[in-house]
């Protein structure tokens, strides 16, 4: 006999004298024993050996999984058979004297179980304290449908009909949550006996059928105990049935005993997909609110992430560290949405995690087409967290379930052919079935978790490369590595944070420029002050910096949205995006959305070409290009959509302005200014241009968004190579830098972003033009002048130009000279809403509050531009009749 | 039950777990309670503080709490600290391999106060 054989059976037997076996971590040793003789040569050719190791490994594992499992006996029984198996290899020892045990072998029924047979399980999403709330709430319910049916026997009255049908759909709805099966048939099939009665309610079978439903809450409160539906029961069922016509399903569904899994869950699904409406609210929360909150904006980042993967998985559907780095975020989303209660989540992000599963073992590849599947997922997630986090914002408790989740749910799990509903324990289900259930699934899914952990190392570096092939920059799982403690502060307070600091600017700035404080300082409080003027210039960039997010959340879903309208175009169409950490303003980010969907759509929908054919023809690559660009520039940040498709074409932009009456005979236009017209409310609406030329469809609104952004949107495009749209954005809204200009007494802030250059002109610079107006020649320019004194009516204002400043301004490629009398200096300034009733005002975009503490009014340079140009005409009708 | 101002180290990748793991143990009384996002920043944590318990999810990226448990068990320092493991119902199976490689206890998620301090009483017996 083999020494070491030998060695592992002492082993084996002095672990398990010593072990405690509610102890996991004596049943891991224990088990590994097992494993050991189990993997031993010697007993290889022993299949009965081999089948009691096999044998008491199972009923190890039954005690490490299954705490409820009954533990008397079994040190006996593993004492027994490691004694069997020795006697087995000593040679000269009859094996009969020492059998396997009995419990061990054949009478599988003699090992521990658990008895659990009709006891209630909690579904493991569910927390306890909602279940009791839950079970404590029937008391009343009850009481109330009592008193409700003998009002109706005393004299019958629809609408408390209606209340009784009520309270029996809310319970249906309830009991369907905490899986009590039994229940919510029972409920099912009275109020389907309500619908149908019209003149009379059988008044006793529904109170007996509210008594059982009594005492079966009575049951589960006091021992967990699940009561079966009685026969009684049943048959007064089938005599209130037999009043209505009865049909074949409804007795059927009735019997509890002849109702399997799978037609429970058609049952289920009969219910989600004939009343969505009625279910729409549910109750989410008893809980933390903060924690869901947080749960929530947690949520939302790793569905944001999720998109980026699913993408690159769509181009590489066996790349396993992706699929396993998707599993992992339904994964997580589930075990949390367990304990905060979000039954739907849990669910959604369970029928997921299945289906990322039988990926993740092969039985499935999630390439194009198949993916769509997952992507319906992460939009139904979208919709629930959004919908969740409307009614955190709102302080409700409730949320508005999606309508569409079910039908999802139904398609992910028919696709994924996963049969089991979300449950775990199923009422009708026996223990032995139960066991089957829940165990074939899980064997394979733990060799998965394996090999996929081993694998997860790599990720990072596999996917950095893969993301350059692919053109797609992704950081997230490369930013893993670093390791940045964060507070999650909020965002009103930061708000509030960021307007004291702006008030602290301004006074500063008050103190700085006060003039007894300029005559009589000493050097040494200049000093101070100096100091001071530092610090709190460095206060402002942090307090600006604090509110400064990533553009890449709203640069992967231009990712998706490429995606999808490539594909129902049928476009081959590579999506590259740059510079996707560039940090800009949150509440910019949140606003720059709408507008870029609607400038990506553009290029892929009249961008890029029909088809390849003709790109081919073209020279170009059969796949197109669409590149979105962020990056800082003095101060502001520039987004680029660049597409290499077919270009604006200038022709037709000029034939459809001459239509619309918008050029002038001989108005000779920059290319910038032609391709402008297509930003004119009104202008895409023509089909001509929109199919030819293809921009269009409302980038007036476009152009608006961007604007009250206080940026602005440029075009470059050259017919047959593609077309850029570059977006100039503040970093901020929150404050701007500003030149402060005199007008007679009166002081303005004009934008510094928009000012090119400030002239004294000689007079012969001024020149007026017939049918245009005063004019500055700059250079080899000719710009419109413009009095900013007239439009605010200031008479004591310069009226000579060449005794003023002109200050030359640019907005979306126009440009104006504005007259002011002064510079006064440039200066930081925190913007202030002028208020409502101020809203709207021409040339005037809103108010700050100066270094003396006066209001200042800043310059709405592009109403100004929008004056001086287009309404040239007008201006001067005025000002001769001045 | 242990010492209520125990060193207990939490690893999970997701905050709100660990948010909520740290609020059941609030509620049981445990204050000193730290965080880590995955097994790397765990075990940095624990070979640079006196942690006496650690409460580890099971499918973190980077590291595993399987990959975790071993870790810690291999480490003459840190080889007796108690390992308590949280895992899914779907991954109860995982649990074999953990308890042959030396875990405590372990715990599925979903779990309530009273679940984590039978868990906890039965690790730390007085």
């Amino acid at each position: 006999m083999n020494s070491s054989l030998q060695d592992i059976i002492d082993t084996a037997a002095l672990t398990l004298v010593t072990a405690d076996i509610t102890n996991l971590q004596d049943l891991g040793k224990l088990y590994t024993c097992f494993e050991q003789l189990r993997k031993c040569d010697e007993l290889q050719t022993h299949g009965e050996i081999k089948e009691a190791i096999a044998a008491a490994q199972t009923l190890i594992k039954t005690l490490m999984l299954d705490e409820s499992a009954r533990r008397n006996n079994v040190q006996e029984i593993i004492s027994k058979t490691i004694t069997a198996i020795q006697h087995r290899i000593i040679p000269g020892t009859d094996p009969r004297e020492h059998p396997f045990p009995e419990e061990l072998l054949g009478n599988q029924s003699s090992l521990p179980q658990k008895d659990t047979h009709d006891y209630y399980r909690l579904p493991a999403h569910i927390d306890e304290t909602i279940f009791f709330d839950f079970l404590n709430n029937q008391d009343t319910v009850f009481e109330k449908l009592d008193a409700l049916l003998l009002d109706i026997e005393k004299q019958f009255n629809t609408e408390q009909v209606a209340d009784v049908r009520r309270i029996f759909h809310t319970l249906k709805g309830e009991a369907a949550i905490f899986e009590l099966h039994d229940i919510h048939q029972l409920c099912h099939k009275t109020e389907d006996l309500l619908q149908s009665c019209e003149t009379s309610l059988p008044i006793d079978s529904l109170l007996m059928i509210s008594d059982w439903l009594k005492s079966a809450f009575t049951c589960l409160r006091a021992e967990r105990k699940l009561l079966r539906v009685p026969q009684t029961l049943q048959k007064l069922f089938v005599q209130a049935t037999i009043q209505q016509p009865p049909t074949q399903k409804s007795l059927e569904s009735l019997q509890p005993e002849s109702i399997g899994d799978e037609e429970a869950f058609v049952i289920n699904k009969m219910i989600a997909s004939s009343e969505p409406v009625q279910q729409k609210t549910i109750q989410i929360l008893s809980g933390d609110m903060d924690l869901l909150s947080d749960f929530i904006s947690e949520v939302k980042e790793h569905i944001e992430s999720i998109d980026t993967k699913l993408l690159t998985l769509e181009r590489n559907p066996h790349d396993t560290d992706l699929i396993n780095a998707v599993f992992r975020v339904f994964h997580t989303i589930k075990g949390a949405a367990g304990f905060l209660a979000l039954e739907d989540i849990a669910r959604l992000a369970h029928i997921t995690e299945n289906l990322l599963d039988l990926a993740r073992k092969g039985e499935l590849v999630l390439e194009s087409g198949k993916i769509d599947v997952v992507f319906l997922a992460v939009d139904e997630m979208k919709k629930l967290i959004k919908n969740i986090e409307k009614a955190i914002t709102k302080g409700s408790t409730s949320y508005e379930r999606t309508d569409s989740l079910e039908s999802v749910i139904e398609r992910i799990q028919n696709f994924a052919k996963i049969k089991q509903p979300f449950t775990t324990a199923s009422f009708t289900a026996t223990s032995h079935e139960h066991t089957v259930i829940s165990e074939a699934p899980a064997q394979p899914l733990a060799k998965a978790t394996e090999s996929g952990a081993e694998e997860d190392t790599t990720l990072s570096i596999q996917k950095v490369v893969l993301a350059t092939q692919e053109g797609f920059v992704s950081t997230t799982q490369g930013q893993k590595g670093k390791i940045k403690e964060a507070i999650k502060v909020d965002s009103d307070n930061l708000d509030k944070l960021i307007d004291s600091i702006g008030e602290l600017v301004i006074i500063e700035s008050m103190i700085k420029q006060d003039s007894d404080l300029q005559r009589f300082a000493s050097s040494r409080l200049q000093r101070i002050i100096a100091q001071m003027d530092k610090i709190t210039r460095e206060l402002q960039q942090l307090g600006m910096s604090l509110r400064m997010i990533p553009v890449k959340g709203t640069f992967q879903k231009m990712a998706r949205v490429v995606r999808d309208l490539a594909k129902k175009s049928g476009k081959d169409i590579e999506f590259v995006v740059r510079g996707e950490n560039t940090m800009l303003d949150k509440s910019v980010v949140d606003r720059i959305g709408d507008p870029l969907i609607h400038l990506v759509r553009n290029a892929v929908d009249h961008g890029i070409e029909k088809n390849s054919e003709e790109r081919i023809k073209a020279g170009k690559r059969a796949t197109g290009s669409i590149e979105l660009t962020a990056f800082h520039k003095g101060g502001n940040i520039y987004i680029e959509i660049k597409d290499d498709g077919r270009g604006l074409n200038k022709d037709l932009i000029l034939e459809k302005a001459k239509q619309k009456g918008l050029l002038r005979e001989g108005q000779n236009l920059s290319d910038r200014e032609i391709f402008n017209f297509i930003f004119l409310p009104g202008f895409s609406t023509a089909q001509k241009v929109t199919d030819v030329s293809g921009r269009g469809v409302g980038m007036d609104v476009v152009k608006r968004a961007i604007e009250d952004l206080r940026g602005n949107i440029d075009i470059d495009s050259i017919e047959g190579k593609g077309t850029t749209f570059s977006l100039r954005l503040p970093l901020t809204l929150a404050i701007i830098d500003g030149m402060l200009v005199r007008i007679g007494e009166e002081r303005y802030i004009i934008p510094t972003l928009s000012i090119v250059e400030a002239v004294r002109p000689k007079p012969h610079e001024i020149v007026t033009v017939v049918n245009r107006g005063e004019m500055l020649q700059l250079r080899d320019k000719l710009i419109p002048l413009f009095r900013l004194s007239r439009l605010f009516r200031i008479e004591t204002a310069q009226q000579d130009p060449t005794q003023g400043i002109i200050i030359v301004v640019e907005e979306s490629g126009k440009m104006a000279g504005l007259l002011v009398d002064e510079l006064l200096g440039q200066q930081s300034t925190v913007i202030k809403s002028l208020g409502a009733f101020m809203n709207g005002l021409i040339g005037i975009s809103g108010g700050s509050i100066m270094s003396d503490g006066k209001v200042g009014i800043i310059v709405d340079v592009a109403g100004i531009i929008k004056l001086a140009t287009s309404q040239q005409d007008i201006y001067q009708e005025q000002s001769s009749n001045i | 039950m242990p010492n209520p101002n125990m060193k207990i180290l939490v690893v999970d990748d997701f905050s709100t777990m660990r948010r909520i793991v740290r609020n059941i143990l609030k509620q049981l009384g445990f204050t000193n309670v730290e965080e880590a996002e995955d097994g790397d920043v765990a075990l940095e944590k624990l070979r640079n503080g006196s942690f006496e318990f650690v409460i580890t999810d099971w499918n973190m990226p980077n590291m595993t709490g399987l990959d975790l448990l071993k870790n810690i068990r291999a480490d003459e320092v840190l080889r007796d600290i108690p390992v308590l493991i949280v895992t899914a119902e779907a991954e109860k199976e995982n649990v074999v391999q953990a308890a042959q490689a030396g875990v405590n206890d372990y715990i599925v998620k979903p779990f309530t106060a009273d679940v984590l301090k039978a868990k906890i009483s039965r690790i730390f017996p007085d």
